[in-house]
């Protein structure tokens, strides 16, 4: 289906964030070689310059990646129009093999990518320029994950045929393997993932107060652990939030115990409550993860100062954006809990 | 290297700004051209798209009436009649309100060589429908109504009507297979609103079509099943295909999927064309902005002596280029508006509906959606802003000392 607009939409900024991400390669390369933070060699200034070509490139190049992710999620969205049996997103999205690994991949790179911008914010702060080499190193690491994502979404476009007939999200996600037995999300029951969501919510807002109250000095060496644990603590919270999502809240939102989707939470019909959820899920997880970023490089020469003012911003925008993601997570449920039925 | 203050502050980003736009002010006829590029470049993206949504629309408001499923019978992989009496076998299953028949088929007319789509249905087959947009036939189908006999009574389409050179005259004439007339009387018009798929066709009663085909008795064409609950159809579906061996099940939704399918493609068929003018566009914008003037050198190493930095500089080119891009979107994508509002999307609208003698007329409707605007954004204004971050680079990088 490569003639299809949102096909061609999608293929063209896969292929701008990766010829912008590579045209940034070779600076990495020749930073990594030649890199002399204290020399003022012409070399030396030439590569200065080159660094802000290539920080520019692969800024526009990640930021590409970050709308092209809301694209493949309104693009599939309109592929369901056209495939047979697919009702929404979900099906479009498992019309063939390749659709939800690029959805992943895409998730993955947002976060990377988020990352990779904090570290090069951090390290222009600094007269110094300390991270640049880290940061290039990254780029290494970051450039194929950008071209996995561009190849996973051309694969994914390049398969998709209208005649494949794909299956609606009521039959994938019903729980207790009911249907046909073809489940992507079955095995766990309700009261155990509602523990384990508002658990590690309140966990997390505990530690992140915690961690946003007590005093700068000195950060030590358990202070960045504890810092570590927590922003894997929002990444796995950020996957059970999808999950919880997808399988107890959802159905709740649209009224009907079989209609389990984590993308028609998105569309007019339910007030487009999708795009609040995932943004205060996206802000409150990202935030909170990248202060980590931040703490790493604390101890960095020149960056004490910026790192510790990011650390705290990200961790006061986590903790006030967590309580209302769970907020707007539990207003279907709790409205149909509490006046006994639907808005 | 020289320090560099990535904090933004808002007083910072004001100046960079207002001293962004003072620049476009100042270098008006190369921005001009590039606006106005750009603009048509725009124009041409999101044209393809609002057609292409509009037409979705139109389609999904037209079938909006259409039977549930269609049950056609085909014999070695053609279609041929299908029996009536298969009528009461689709009755018995549950769930079926009613199975209405239908004879339709093709009319030429050698004169001016149309087809003409002409299409009987029993008058209780014929949805009362209520308002005047939603549809197929429309209100006035209830005209031809005169019980299931023969009234010669029969609906045109404006195209119709006026291909025949009817005027304002009511009774025409048709042959049968056996070159004997039959005469008819039109007694309404379709709406414009639904010339999509009634551009070309004929509606009259069961009898009258059956007596100009000359179809025998207890043969249809097609039978018509309406069902009671949506989310039944695909079942009934199902049912009908075990029921009745060698039959064809066509239903509404696939119809409209196939709509879909085809204005997609031909959208995306168009827009694959336009990349090419993107491309050009992309040099265009690439050779603008690289070519630097000896004034804009100077520009930049002034600004260098007066203590902007890098930063601010790659900024500085940032939000021309984006002021822009912004406002040739914003001028692109309201021409395109205009362009099917106000003159039904004349450019492209061969494009999407074909070639035929029998032309559909139909009013196009834009509608504002903010899928298609991020569309339209995402292939237009990031390749542009791309096209310029080199050249904003090489400009910011400019050494002071060496150019003054």
């Amino acid at each position: 289906m490569l003639l299809n607009p949102w096909a061609i939409v999608l293929l063209v900024t896969a292929g701008g964030s990766l010829f912008l991400v590579g045209g940034s390669l070779r600076t990495a390369v020749r930073v990594l070689r030649h890199w002399q933070p204290g020399s003022d060699s012409a070399r030396q200034i030439d590569l200065e310059n080159q660094t802000w070509l290539a920080a520019l490139l692969v800024e526009y190049g990640l930021i590409l990646q970050l709308v092209s992710l809301f694209l493949l999620l309104l693009a599939a969205d309109n592929f369901s129009r056209v495939l047979v049996g697919a009702m929404c997103a979900t099906g479009a999205f498992l019309a063939n093999p390749y659709g939800i690994p690029a959805l992943f991949m895409k998730m993955a790179g947002l976060f990377f990518s988020g990352y990779w911008l904090v570290a090069h914010r951090l390290d222009l702060s600094s007269e110094h320029l300390p991270l640049t080499r880290a940061k290039f190193v990254a780029l290494l690491l970051l450039a194929p994950l950008v071209a996995v994502d561009s190849g996973l979404t051309a694969a994914y476009l390049l398969n998709l045929s209208p005649e494949i007939i794909t299956s609606c999200c009521g039959v994938l996600f019903a729980p207790g393997g009911a249907a046909d037995g073809y489940n992507l999300l079955e095995p766990m029951a309700a009261p155990l993932l509602l523990s384990l969501f508002y658990g590690l919510g309140g966990l997390l807002f505990a530690v992140g107060l915690f961690l946003f109250r007590r005093p700068p000095q000195p950060p030590g060496r358990g202070s960045l652990l504890a810092d570590i644990a927590f922003a894997c603590g929002q990444l796995l919270f950020f996957s059970l939030s999808l999950v919880v999502i997808t399988v107890v809240i959802s159905p709740y939102v649209y009224a009907m115990p079989n209609h389990r989707c984590p993308f028609d939470l998105l569309a007019g019909e339910y007030g487009h409550i999708g795009y609040p959820l995932y943004l205060s899920l996206l802000a409150t997880c990202f935030a909170g993860s990248s202060a980590a970023v931040a703490a790493v490089c604390r101890h960095l020469p020149g960056l004490a100062g910026p790192a510790f003012r990011y650390r705290r911003a990200a961790l006061r925008f986590s903790l006030v954006m967590l309580p209302l993601f769970l907020l707007i997570a539990s207003w279907s449920p709790a409205f149909y809990l509490l006046a006994g039925g639907e808005r | 290297m020289q320090p560099m203050h990535p904090i933004h502050s808002f007083g910072r980003i004001q100046n960079i700004l207002d001293y962004a736009l003072s620049g476009l002010r100042r270098k008006l006829l190369k921005n001009g051209t590039v606006f106005a590029v750009f603009a048509l470049v725009v124009f041409l993206f999101a044209s393809f798209q609002l057609t292409n949504r509009a037409l979705g629309e139109l389609a999904g408001r037209i079938l909006a009436a259409a039977p549930d499923i269609t049950v056609q019978q085909l014999q070695a992989g053609r279609q041929v009649g299908i029996a009536s009496d298969s009528r009461q076998v689709l009755q018995a299953i549950f769930g079926v309100r009613r199975v209405d028949e239908r004879i339709w088929g093709y009319y030429f007319e050698p004169t001016s060589g149309a087809n003409y789509t002409v299409v009987g249905l029993a008058a209780s087959a014929i949805p009362a429908s209520t308002s005047k947009e939603n549809s197929w036939p429309g209100p006035e189908a209830a005209a031809i109504a005169g019980g299931d006999g023969s009234s010669g009574r029969v609906l045109l389409s404006p195209g119709v009507r006026r291909h025949m050179g009817l005027g304002e005259r009511q009774f025409f004439s048709l042959y049968r297979p056996d070159l004997s007339l039959v005469t008819f009387e039109a007694v309404a018009d379709f709406p414009p609103e639904s010339d999509l798929v009634t551009a070309d066709t004929i509606l009259m009663s069961l009898a009258d079509a059956r007596d100009l085909f000359a179809i025998p008795a207890g043969e249809v064409t097609d039978l018509l099943v309406t069902v009671g609950n949506p989310r039944e159809i695909d079942t009934i579906a199902g049912k009908i295909r075990e029921l009745l061996p060698g039959v064809r099940v066509v239903t509404r939704n696939q119809i409209l999927k196939s709509y879909e399918v085809v204005f997609g493609w031909r959208s995306g068929l168009g827009n694959l064309l336009l990349l090419t003018a993107l491309v050009t566009f992309t040099i265009l914008a690439w050779d603008k902005a690289t070519g630097l003037s000896a004034e804009d050198l100077r520009e930049m190493a002034i600004l260098k002596v007066l203590g902007w930095q890098t930063a601010d500089l790659i900024l500085l080119r940032l939000f021309e280029s984006v002021l822009v891009a912004g406002g040739a979107f914003a001028g692109g994508y309201l021409l395109a508006w205009c362009h099917l509002l106000y003159a039904d999307g004349l450019l492209f609208r061969p494009i999407f509906l074909g070639w035929s003698v029998l032309r559909p007329t139909f009013p196009l409707v834009p509608s504002l959606a903010g899928t298609d605007l991020l569309a339209v954004l995402a292939i237009s204004v990031f390749p542009y802003l791309c096209a310029t971050a080199v050249p904003a680079w090489r400009a910011a990088v400019v050494p002071a000392d060496s150019v003054l």
